[in-house]
């Protein structure tokens, strides 16, 4: 037997997954007969058991995808222990790339977070309306979130059970390493047209969100998750690891940093995904929530200080720039 | 007013962020993968340093281990090494005119399948194949080297660099 599968942590995850797949499952086929025979002006004791039913299924939903949200950081830090067994790897950067179900599987958990996200605030504001106006809408929804959910249960499956642990794998310096100078950055930038972009994006998802622009809103928030990943990797995290040539987003998770890398990788996440959320739900359900507005401020400064703070720190402490 | 200022700013951020981006994309300081416009399938004489490999992302510096393929649409693609090429073909069908290769003993341009490989080279991925234009004993045709590679049995491998090396 592949000896991952007998590591604690994956047990749990794996368990843990499988237990929530099989609820998720029960919510699916029952969802499918809400979504066929709902109707809310009949007065018929069908649809009255429906109605019962559906507070039901809502409430399994709205269980398994909050504990799925908080099952994200655990398998990365699965990943991350993980890289003692499998040879090569250093962190959690070489143990998602011992496959290729790794990184598909981690971008497919990061789209069923937001997405998630989403479908917990849709229900919110269904449930707290008298007549379950979006009940069909966020029952469509799952359905479309439960077929990326089955795929992301088999690429957990087929990940998990393709780690070699006698194929060396290649660490973070590898992957994210001095490419021989080429340019790993996207669109052609440079860094210091990286970083004047990452503060100028930051700046105008606050301005959008302060105006209610809700497309520039969504926009800028996805394209300060791409920025603000790259800015991390290839220029803050250097100074989380006061090294210039480390660039890795996986050894920010570990000890050595203090585990910094959970809370900046969580900061920009779900800074982003209330950015978003807040405009989707301003555009499309007309619901102003100045919570979800404020939340996604907070944890977005929060992000921006944190980098930033690494970075005037070590300049404070060394009088240099890395 | 206050909405005025807020909106004024937004503005100049998101015009801000547009320029930045064009001249992003229309700088010539990034990555250069790709000579389009190749259709009389010359092979392209490029200085160190000026093209990425399309497979490893390195720069291509060893021009002596230089590979090239050349599709029929007029793409040339570089490759800093043998090794390279072959992986890079696994996951691209290109309609391909030619692939060419350095040689190590003539350095001249060769069709990598009329070249005969080494397997303990120290070429700029650490594979150890790299090409010669003459047979000689202990070389390995472009079938075997290419099967090798895709087995991994190359000099990353420790056994086979224990085997060839004896290190």
């Amino acid at each position: 037997m592949n000896e991952i599968l007998l590591n604690n942590e994956v047990i749990v995850y794996l368990l843990s997954e499988t237990v929530l797949y099989l609820l998720l499952f029960l919510a699916f086929l029952v969802t499918v007969g809400l979504v066929k025979k709902w109707n809310f002006d009949a007065f018929t004791t069908e649809q009255f058991t429906l109605e019962n039913r559906s507070y039901l299924v809502m409430t399994i939903i709205f269980f398994a995808i909050v504990l799925k949200i908080i099952l994200l950081p655990y398998f990365v830090y699965t990943i991350d222990t993980l890289s003692d067994l499998v040879p090569g790897a250093m962190c959690g950067a070489g143990v998602i790339k011992a496959n290729a179900y790794g990184n598909p599987l981690l971008a497919l958990k990061i789209a069923i977070l937001f997405l998630s996200g989403l479908w917990l605030s849709i229900n919110s504001i269904d449930l707290k309306a008298k007549r379950y106006p979006y009940l069909k809408l966020k029952s469509w929804f799952f359905l479309f979130i439960f077929v990326l959910l089955s795929a992301e249960f088999l690429l957990d499956i087929l990940y998990f059970t393709h780690i070699e642990t006698t194929n060396p794998v290649s660490c973070c310096s590898v992957i994210f390493g001095q490419t021989g100078g080429a340019n790993s950055l996207p669109f052609g930038l440079d860094i210091p047209k990286l970083l004047m972009l990452f503060y100028l994006l930051f700046a105008l998802i606050i301005l959008s969100l302060l105006s209610n622009l809700s497309f520039v809103s969504v926009a800028s928030s996805i394209l300060f998750v791409v920025v603000g990943y790259y800015a991390v990797v290839y220029f803050f995290g250097t100074y989380i690891y006061e090294l210039p040539t480390h660039k890795c987003p996986f050894c920010m998770l570990q000890d050595h940093y203090h585990y910094v890398g959970y809370a900046v990788w969580g900061l920009l996440l779900l800074g982003t995904f209330f950015a978003i959320d807040y405009a989707i739900m301003n555009a499309f359900f007309h619901t102003v929530s100045q919570t979800l507005k404020r939340i996604a401020i907070v944890l977005l400064t929060m992000f921006v200080l944190l980098c930033s703070g690494y970075v005037a720190i070590y300049y404070f402490k060394n009088g240099v720039w890395l | 007013m206050k909405k005025i200022v807020i909106n004024l700013l937004t503005f100049v951020v998101v015009i801000a962020i547009l320029v930045i981006l064009l001249l992003s994309f229309g700088n010539d300081q990034g990555s250069k993968y790709v000579y389009k416009g190749n259709t009389a399938h010359k092979i392209i004489k490029i200085k160190p340093k000026e093209y990425q490999c399309s497979e490893c992302n390195m720069n291509i510096e060893a021009l002596a281990y230089e590979a090239q393929i050349i599709t029929q649409e007029g793409n040339t693609y570089f490759f800093d090494d043998i090794g390279c090429v072959v992986l890079w073909l696994k996951n691209h069908k290109p309609a391909i005119a030619k692939i060419v290769t350095q040689t190590l003993d003539t350095h001249h341009w060769v069709d990598v399948r009329k070249a005969w490989y080494t397997r303990i080279a120290h070429d700029p991925m650490g594979y150890g194949f790299a090409a010669y234009e003459k047979k000689k004993k202990g070389l390995i045709s472009y079938d075997e080297m290419k099967l090798l590679m895709l087995q991994g049995k190359n000099l990353h491998d420790p056994f086979v660099k224990k085997k060839l090396l004896g290190k």
